[in-house]
């Protein structure tokens, strides 16, 4: 889970819509008319199993504070509906400007649903990308450390140095998720996916709360993060 | 204005994700590729939080309406105010809080953040002065990690000398950053 900054996921969508315009301009249309009668589409139709690699590459290509690894599984019903769940760890090491260290890892865990915003062609050849919508109740338990939290009087004089230890906290929050995936060979698939998340509830304030959660990313009231996976079908 | 046809858009999109097999993988990569180049900038955050929790002490003066037969108290402009803190040896801190200060009627102190209680000499128009001592116990409250950690007080117990004060009124025991008038001194 890698954390854009929201003007930058604008900019980037903007971005891919036109290339997928311009590309598509650039092209022939030279579509077959579909058949009129489909056939009947099965319940089952397998499912997707998939890794991540946005997070492991930014981690691997940039110093940030944060690292996390994810994979997910996702079925396929009717073409239509894709039942998911998603299993990860992740957390982070960071120093604040006043130095203070936050520390902490974890597994989460989210489960939720996927639905196809395409509607699927008759063709004799399926073809298996995709265009989903969908959400995710998400879930983690976690401990932390916020250590080197300093306390000082200016006036009377006088300093303290507090360190919370071994903090531990359960958080859910639930995400709005757009994704493209797209079959490159065979069974393996490639895909991208924007997620937009939110806290049930808001921390009550002065409680000493984590400044990143395992599978949410920062603390704050949304955040968005990006998946790029890389998946096989079964 | 900016007129976006998104159905046009949407279909346009659709059709080529469901026809165009190699260029949609060529698209699924550029997008990332662009997506990664716009994405690595990260700022630092820095603290935009009030972090100081000062006692705000006002001072007032009763007025005798004659009409309602009561007395209300109205804000009090002192011509010349200095301000000490005392430790608690006894000994005047170094730094002056209000050296001289004119015209005012509204005056911020800090408590001690290691001590329960905090003594103050305030001198008025240069001549006469008056011991503020307040008893008060402290507690933290975390603001966030890039703000930390600040000391907040409660006030227990206020005591004055009455050389110029007539008396003290405690109006809200919870000195925080949250702005509000703690302590009313009178005068008359």
């Amino acid at each position: 889970m890698f954390q854009p900054s929201m003007q930058n996921i604008y900019r980037y969508f903007i971005i891919s819509l036109f290339v997928a315009v311009a590309v598509n301009f650039s092209t022939a249309q030279n579509k077959t008319p579909a058949s009129a009668k489909s056939p009947e589409v099965k319940w089952w139709n397998g499912f997707l199993v998939k890794m991540d690699v946005a997070s492991p590459v930014i981690t691997g290509f940039s110093d940030t504070e944060h690292f996390g690894m994810e994979w997910s599984v996702q079925f396929n019903l009717k073409r239509k509906i894709f039942p998911v769940y998603e299993i990860g760890f992740g957390g982070a090491d960071k120093l604040s400007s006043n130095e203070v260290r936050f520390n902490t890892n974890g597994i989460f865990q989210r489960i939720g649903i996927d639905f196809g915003l395409l509607k699927q062609s008759n063709d004799k050849e399926l073809i298996n990308n995709m265009l989903t919508g969908g959400v995710r109740l998400g879930w983690s338990n976690f401990s932390y450390d916020l250590t080197n939290l300093s306390l000082s009087d200016d006036y009377w004089g006088g300093s303290q140095t507090l360190n919370f230890e071994g903090q531990s906290a359960t958080k859910t929050w639930y995400e709005i998720i757009v994704g493209i995936q797209v079959q490159v060979y065979k069974n393996f698939y490639l895909g991208w996916n924007i997620r937009n998340r939110h806290f049930f509830k808001e921390d009550t304030s002065g409680n000493i709360t984590p400044w990143y959660i395992p599978g949410y990313g920062k603390t704050g009231s949304s955040n968005t993060g990006f998946n790029y996976t890389i998946g096989y079908h079964f | 204005m900016i007129f976006i046809n998104f159905k046009n858009l949407f279909n346009t999109l659709k059709n080529f994700l469901q026809n165009n097999f190699t260029k949609s993988t060529v698209f699924i990569w550029i997008t990332a590729v662009l997506f990664f180049s716009t994405s690595c900038n990260v700022s630092d955050e820095v603290c935009r939080k009030e972090k100081n929790s000062r006692l705000k002490v006002g001072f007032y003066t009763a007025v005798f309406n004659s009409s309602t037969g009561k007395y209300t108290s109205s804000s009090l402009a002192i011509d010349s105010l200095t301000v000490n803190g005392v430790d608690s040896l006894g000994n005047i801190v170094d730094s002056i809080l209000y050296n001289n200060s004119k015209n005012l009627s509204v005056i911020k102190l800090p408590l001690n953040k290691f001590s329960n209680e905090s003594k103050f000499i305030i001198r008025f128009n240069d001549s006469i002065q008056d011991t503020l001592t307040v008893f008060h116990t402290n507690y933290d409250q975390y603001l966030s990690f890039e703000c930390g950690m600040i000391r907040n007080h409660l006030i227990d117990t206020v005591l004055i000398t009455n050389h110029f004060v007539d008396s003290v009124k405690i109006e809200e025991h919870n000195v925080s950053t949250i702005d509000a008038e703690h302590l009313q001194i009178f005068h008359n």
